[in-house]
């Protein structure tokens, strides 16, 4: 079973910052207060959109064949993905700077 | 199901979407010839077997030039260039697809007997006509059916503008009424000057 990557706090549902990285390999653990990257701070669905996009080589065209929609629905999810992209680059700019 | 009806604009825009308009305008066109239904207006439906099949076939691309050319400025204005001409003028040309249904009915219930005896009745022009119990329902019924068709098609359009505009809130919903509002204006204008100096009536 999958396990979905846990963005928002379930009890306030506050943004989650990673407490501690861990290595698989060698039992290392790193423990802090880390700001998540914009991009994984994206939801999954935004995130395979993205992923999409690149391996379509940013063509929205080629998007919308793949994704069974039109042109402008496509441009349209894209245009929203960068919207949510700006604002979690401002909050993590204000953190990166606190 | 719901989508398709009213917002098919998620998976069809562009070339594929002004292909199938067009065929849907020219198919209107001559089945409006064929019941004597004019789309003489934006948002207008008449009846009056007036006219040629070049002014039936023109009446459709006329309206949906004047669609086309209103809504791409107000785009302009409040989107900029961030829109593809191309899904404007093919959305709205789906847009039009419904208005099929009205020369289908009127050819079905046909409307000449009933406003023939409008015409005498209120404005003393014509014949004296009689009209039965069935005249009146099979008028009621496209009346009906006119009034469905005008609302699906508004709907229509305006969610072909707003997805190709990608703008959201009262903003996209003033411009749109306002945009359609000087499209039926411009349809009027145009119908008026095209129409008394051509001889597609004849």
């Amino acid at each position: 079973m999958s396990k979905s990557f846990p963005l928002n706090c379930p009890s306030c549902s506050s943004k989650l910052k990673v407490k501690s990285l861990h290595c698989d390999k060698c039992g290392t653990s790193v423990e802090g207060l880390f700001d998540l990257p914009p991009l994984a701070s994206l939801s999954s669905d935004d995130q395979m959109f993205v992923l999409h996009f690149i391996k379509y080589s940013g063509s929205i065209k080629e998007m919308a064949k793949h994704l069974n929609l039109s042109y402008p629905t496509v441009r349209n999810m894209l245009d929203e993905i960068i919207e949510r992209i700006k604002k979690i680059e401002v909050t993590y700019n204000q953190n990166q700077t606190k | 199901m719901k989508t398709w009806l009213f917002n098919p604009f998620t998976h069809i825009a562009g070339a594929k979407a002004l292909l199938a308009g067009i065929t849907g305008i020219l198919l209107t066109g001559i089945l409006c010839f064929m019941s004597g239904t004019h789309l003489d207006g934006v948002v207008d439906i008449h009846f009056s077997v007036e006219g040629t099949i070049y002014w039936f076939l023109a009446e459709g691309f006329i309206d949906l030039a004047c669609i086309v050319i209103v809504f791409s400025l107000l785009g302009l204005m409040i989107a900029g260039l961030r829109f593809r001409f191309i899904d404007l003028l093919g959305t709205l040309s789906i847009a039009r697809l419904p208005f099929i249904i009205v020369p289908i009915f009127a050819m079905i219930f046909p409307q000449k007997k009933v406003l023939d005896y409008f015409l005498y009745t209120y404005l003393k022009i014509g014949t004296p006509v009689t009209i039965g119990n069935w005249d009146i329902i099979s008028f009621i019924i496209v009346i009906i059916i006119m009034l469905l068709v005008l609302i699906w098609t508004i709907a229509l359009m305006y969610n072909a503008f707003r997805i190709c505009m990608n703008i959201k809130g009262p903003k996209i919903v003033l411009s749109f009424i306002g945009g359609l509002f000087l499209a039926e204006i411009f349809a009027k204008i145009i119908f008026i000057l095209f129409f008394t100096s051509t001889n597609l009536l004849q």
